[in-house]
C-alpha cells in the first residue's frame, strides 16, 4: 500500500481552481518529484496536503488512513509534515527555539526525547550546532534552508513534503541542499519534492509527476521523464486541461 | 468579432456624446451614472416621505453628503476615517453659523468675540464659500500629514484630527460658546436644499471616483509599489482625496447647522463617527451608491426603533425603554453585513455600471 | 523639584496602566492582526466584578484576583463567540467587529445594571502616602508602578521560557506555520486572548480604584489610549507598546501638572497634537520594523 494517495484532489480557493482532479501516489521510502511552471498548483498541492490550503474534492490518503478533513495539527501529528516554500522559519526565534517547535508535536511533555532529537539533528546540520541561539532571521539563505528541513525532521516524520528548497538559493547552495536531500532520501525518509529545477529534482527522484495549470500533465519514471522531452513542452506552454 | 469594451456603453454611442459635449469619456460615464443615482434618489425619498415626514428625508438627506464625503477618502484610499470627518462637520456647521448668525443673537451669545465677528451676517451662499474654503485649508493642513503616513498610523492620525478639532472648539470659547449649546443659526436647509445638497454630492463623488485619480488611488489601495511604478504620486492622490472628500462632509455639516440651529460640539464626536462608519460599511465603501444606500438602511432603521427604545407595549403589558437598543441593533447589523457581505450591500460596482454589463453580456450571448 | 518627581510617580502610574492595556492589545495584534476595541469592556467588566463582591465580606486581594480572573474568562469567551468566526478576516473587519462588541456589551451594562457609575472603594490603607525622603507617594500609585512592571517582567518570562510562550511568539510570526508544528491554533489564540484579558483586568482594578467609580463607558477611554500607544510604539512590537504606554501616561501627566490653568482645556489636543508628530517622525512607531 502506498503511504500517500491522492484520488481526484480539487483544491480552490473561492472560485479559483488552483488543482483539478489530481491523482498521484508516493510509495514507502520513495523520492518523487511533483513538477511544473509557475502557477502550475504544486505548492497548492503540497499545502492542502497538510491541511492548509482548501481541499475541495477529492481524497488524500496517508498510510491508508483518510485525511482529506483533519486539521493540520492532527496530520502533523500523524507523521507528515511539510518543509514550506521560501522556508519560513520563526524569524526572531533561536535556531535552538525554531528547532523545539518543530519537536513539540511528536515528542509532546518528553524533554529527554526532545534534547536526544535535537542532538541528532545537530550533528546531522552542524552549521544550525553553531548558530544555535542565533536568531533564525540572521540566517543566510541556505542555513535557514537546513533549519527548516532540520526543523521539520524533529517530528521524525514518515513521510516529508518538500516546497522548492532551491528557490532563491545560489547554485553551489542548491547542490548541497540537493545533496543534503538525496542522504534523508537514502537514509529512508519519504519525500515528495516540488521543485521548479526540473535537472535537479528528476536527478535525485526515482519518479515524477507534472502538472501544468493546476491538472495532471504526464508523469513516470525518471529517466522516461527526461528522455521524452516532454516535460520541457509542459513548461514553455501547454493547452488547457 | 467580440468586443474588447465590456465595460461600459458601446464605446462608440459614449465617444460621440463626449465629443459632441466636448468631454472625457469618463466624464459623460459618470455624469450618467450620478444621473441614474440621483433619480433612485429623489424615488427613494418620495417613499420615505409618504412613510415618515420632512424633517426625516432632510436628515436623511444631510447624511447622504457627509457619508458620500466620507466615502470618497475611505473607499478611494483604503484609509479609515476614525472620526476626523465629524470634525470637519462640527467644522462646517460652526463656521457657517458664526458667519449668518444675526448680530443681536452674538452680541448676546457671543459675548467676548471681537467686534466685527459679533457683527457679521452673510448671506446663505456666501456663509457657505467662505466656510468650505477656510476648511480646505484646515484639511489642507491635516491632509499633508496624514497623507504621507502608512494606513494604520494615518487611521490614528485621523482619530487626532478629530480629538484635536473638539478640543478647539471647546477651547475657543469666546467663539463658539465652548461646551455649551451654540444657537442662533437662521434656518436654511429645507428638503429643497438638503436634496440639492445630496445630488451635488452624489456627482461631485462619482466624477472623482471614474476619474484618473480616483482611478489611481484605488490601484494604490490595492498595490502602492505597483501603482507608484505606474507614475501615480500616492501621497498627491491622497491629500486631493481627503481634501475633497473634508469638504463634503463640512458642507453636510453646514447644512445640519442650518437644520437644527443650535447645536454643540458633543453632537460631532464619537457618537457621530460610529454612525459614519456604519452607513459606510452597511452600504459598501467602494462606490457612490453604497453610503447613499448605508444612510437610507441606518436612518431608517433609527427611525423605526426610535419608539421600542423609550418603551413600547405588548398586549397590554408595558416593556420599559431598552437604552442604547438602535446601538445595539446597528452593531448587530454591521456584524452580520461584515459578515456575509464585506463589500457592502452595493458591492464594488455602481447600479449603473451593472446595469450596463448585464446588457452587454446579455447581447454577446 | 519635589513636585515633578511626584508627579513623575503619577505618571509612571497613570503609564504602567496604559502599558497594560497596550500590551494587551499588542499582543493580540501580533497574532490575530488586529485592535480589539472590545478590549475597554474587560476593564469594565473588571471593574463590575469588584462593584459587586463589595458587600460579600472578601477581603480586598481576593477581590482583586477574582475580577482579573474574570476579565481573563471574558477575554477567552469574547474570542470564541465574536471573533472567531471572523478568522482569517481583514484586520479592518475585525476591528469594525470589535467595535460592534464592545458597544453591544455597552448597553447591556447600561441595561442589565445601572447606566449611571456605581462607586468602588477601594480599602482606606490602600491612600496612606509613603514617605521616601523628600517626596511622599501615594500607596496606590506606588502599588500600581509596582503591579504593571510586575505583570510585565513575569509575561516577558512566560514568553521567553516557556513551550506555549514559544508557541504564541511563533505564531506572532507566523501563524500557519505554527500549525505546521502541530501546535492547535486555537489553543494559542485562546492562551492569547486569555492574556489580554488579565492584563486588562489588572489595568480595571488600576483604573477604577483611582476612579473609585465604574460606569458602562468607562472603558472606551483607556482602550482609545491603549490604541494610541500601540501604534505608536510600533504595531506588533510588544516592548514597543510597553515603551509607548509609559510615555503616554507620563506625557499626560506633565502636560496637566505644567500647562498653565487656561490652556488646560487644550490638554488632550496637545497630548494628540504630540502623538501625530511622533507617527510622523518615526511612521512605523518607536520599535516597529521600518517598511521598505
Amino acid at each position: 500500500m502506498d503511504l500517500l494517495e491522492l484520488s481526484g484532489l480539487e483544491v480552490a480557493y473561492g472560485t479559483i481552481r488552483a488543482v483539478r482532479n489530481l491523482s498521484l501516489t508516493v510509495g514507502s521510502g520513495e523520492l518523487v518529484a511533483l513538477l511544473g511552471p509557475n502557477g502550475a498548483g504544486k505548492s497548492s498541492t503540497l499545502n492542502a496536503i497538510v491541511g492548509l490550503a482548501p481541499r475541495s474534492a477529492g481524497t488524500i490518503r496517508f498510510d491508508g488512513v483518510d485525511i482529506t478533513n483533519k486539521g493540520t495539527e492532527a496530520i502533523v501529528g500523524m507523521g507528515l509534515t511539510l518543509v514550506p516554500e521560501g522556508r519560513r522559519v520563526f524569524p526572531k526565534l533561536s535556531v535552538r527555539e525554531n528547532l523545539g517547535l518543530g519537536g513539540s508535536v511528536r515528542l509532546g511533555r518528553s524533554n529527554q526525547g526532545q534534547a536526544k532529537r535535537m542532538e541528532e539533528m545537530l550533528s546531522l546540520f552542524p552549521i544550525l550546532a553553531a548558530r544555535l541561539h542565533q536568531a533564525a532571521g540572521t540566517l543566510s539563505g541556505g542555513e535557514q534552508q537546513q533549519l527548516a528541513v532540520a526543523r521539520a525532521l524533529m517530528s521524525s516524520p514518515r513521510l516529508l513534503l518538500m516546497d522548492e528548497p532551491s528557490l532563491g538559493l545560489g547554485p553551489m547552495v542548491v547542490d548541497t541542499v540537493f545533496e543534503m536531500i538525496q542522504e534523508l532520501s537514502r537514509s529512508g525518509v519519504t519525500i515528495l519534492l516540488v521543485e521548479q529545477n526540473v535537472r535537479l529534482a528528476l536527478e535525485v527522484a526515482s519518479r515524477g509527476y507534472v502538472l501544468a495549470s493546476g491538472s495532471l500533465h504526464m508523469q513516470g519514471s525518471s529517466d522516461d521523464l527526461i528522455v521524452s522531452g516532454q516535460v520541457e513542452a509542459a513548461y514553455l506552454g501547454v493547452a488547457e486541461g | 468579432m467580440a468586443s474588447l469594451d465590456t465595460q461600459w456603453a458601446p464605446q462608440s454611442k459614449v465617444r460621440e456624446l463626449s465629443q459632441s459635449l466636448i468631454l472625457a469619456p469618463n466624464t459623460v460615464r459618470s455624469l450618467a451614472g450620478s444621473l441614474v443615482l440621483a433619480i433612485a434618489l429623489i424615488g427613494a425619498c418620495a417613499v420615505v416621505r409618504l412613510l415618515f415626514d420632512d424633517l426625516v428625508v432632510t436628515n436623511l438627506l444631510i447624511n447622504v453628503v457627509l457619508v458620500v464625503g466620507v466615502g470618497v477618502f475611505m473607499g478611494n484610499s483604503g484609509i479609515s476615517s476614525f472620526g476626523a470627518h465629524a470634525g470637519f462637520v462640527a467644522l462646517g456647521a460652526y463656521l457657517s453659523g458664526l458667519l449668518t448668525a444675526p448680530a443681536s443673537v452674538k452680541q448676546v451669545s457671543l459675548p467676548n468675540a471681537p467686534m466685527w465677528l459679533q457683527g457679521i451676517e452673510l448671506p446663505f451662499v456666501w456663509a457657505i464659500v467662505i466656510a468650505l474654503g477656510i476648511i480646505a485649508v484646515v484639511a489642507l493642513v491635516s491632509g499633508v500629514v496624514i497623507s504621507r503616513l502608512p494606513t494604520n498610523s494615518a487611521a490614528i492620525a485621523t482619530l487626532g484630527v478629530l480629538i484635536i478639532l473638539h478640543v478647539l472648539l471647546i477651547g475657543s470659547e469666546d467663539f463658539t460658546r465652548g461646551a455649551t449649546t451654540f444657537y442662533g443659526v437662521p434656518r436654511f436647509t429645507t428638503l429643497p436644499v438638503a436634496l440639492m445638497g445630496a445630488i451635488l454630492a452624489i456627482v461631485v463623488a462619482r466624477l472623482y471616483r471614474g476619474s484618473a485619480w480616483g482611478l489611481q488611488l484605488r490601484s494604490a489601495r490595492e498595490d502602492e509599489l505597483a501603482a507608484a511604478a505606474f507614475g501615480a504620486n500616492v501621497y498627491r492622490l491622497r491629500l486631493r482625496a481627503w481634501i475633497l472628500s473634508a469638504v463634503l462632509a463640512a458642507g453636510a455639516g453646514v447644512l445640519i447647522g442650518h437644520f437644527i440651529t443650535a447645536f454643540s460640539p458633543k453632537g460631532f464626536y464619537f457618537a457621530l463617527t460610529f454612525e459614519y462608519l456604519v452607513m459606510l460599511i452597511i452600504g459598501g465603501g467602494s462606490t457612490v451608491a453604497g453610503p447613499v444606500v448605508g444612510a437610507f438602511v441606518v436612518i431608517l432603521l433609527r427611525e423605526l426603533l426610535r419608539g421600542p427604545e423609550s418603551g413600547f407595549e405588548i398586549l397590554g403589558f408595558e416593556f420599559g425603554g431598552l437604552f442604547g437598543l438602535t446601538r445595539l441593533v446597528l452593531g448587530g447589523i454591521m456584524l452580520i453585513s461584515m459578515f456575509y457581505r464585506p463589500q457592502g450591500l452595493m458591492g464594488h460596482r455602481e447600479p449603473d455600471e451593472r446595469l450596463v454589463e448585464g446588457f452587454l453580456s446579455r447581447r454577446h450571448r | 523639584m519635589e513636585l515633578i518627581i511626584q508627579q513623575a510617580v503619577n505618571g509612571l502610574a497613570l503609564g504602567g496602566t496604559y502599558a497594560l492595556i497596550a500590551l494587551g492589545l499588542a499582543i493580540v495584534f501580533s497574532i490575530l492582526g488586529f485592535i480589539n476595541l472590545a478590549h475597554g469592556e474587560l476593564l469594565t467588566i473588571a471593574g463590575y466584578t469588584m462593584f459587586l463582591l463589595l458587600g460579600t465580606g472578601i477581603p480586598f486581594p481576593a477581590r482583586v484576583l477574582v475580577a482579573v480572573l474574570f476579565a481573563g474568562i471574558a477575554a477567552v469567551l469574547m474570542e470564541r463567540i465574536g471573533f472567531r468566526p471572523f478568522r482569517g478576516s481583514a484586520g479592518v473587519t475585525l476591528l469594525l467587529t470589535s467595535y460592534a462588541i464592545s458597544t453591544s456589551l455597552q448597553v447591556v451594562f447600561l441595561n442589565l445594571i445601572d447606566p449611571r457609575g456605581k462607586s468602588v472603594q477601594v480599602p482606606a490603607y490602600l491612600n496612606t502616602l509613603l514617605n521616601l525622603g523628600p517626596v511622599s507617594i501615594g500607596l496606590k500609585q506606588g502599588l500600581s508602578v509596582v503591579a504593571s512592571v510586575g505583570m510585565l517582567v513575569a509575561l516577558s518570562l512566560f514568553l521567553r521560557k516557556t513551550r506555549m510562550g514559544a508557541s504564541i511568539r511563533a505564531a506572532a510570526q507566523d501563524f500557519q506555520i505554527t500549525r505546521l508544528m502541530g501546535i492547535p491554533a486555537n489553543r494559542v489564540v485562546s492562551m492569547v486572548f486569555l492574556i489580554s484579558g488579565i492584563l486588562a483586568g489588572i489595568a480595571g482594578v488600576l483604573w477604577v480604584s483611582q476612579r473609585s467609580t465604574v460606569d458602562p463607558a468607562m472603558g472606551f477611554t483607556p482602550v482609545l489610549k491603549g490604541f494610541v500607544a500601540s501604534i505608536v510604539g510600533g504595531l506588533g512590537s510588544l516592548p514597543g507598546a510597553v515603551v509607548a504606554g509609559f510615555l503616554l501616561g507620563f506625557i499626560e501627566i506633565m502636560v496637566e501638572a505644567f500647562l498653565p490653568a487656561d490652556a488646560q482645556v487644550y490638554r488632550e489636543g496637545v497630548v494628540w497634537f504630540l502623538v501625530i508628530l511622533a507617527l510622523l517622525f518615526r511612521p512605523q512607531g518607536l520599535l516597529g520594523e521600518a517598511k521598505e
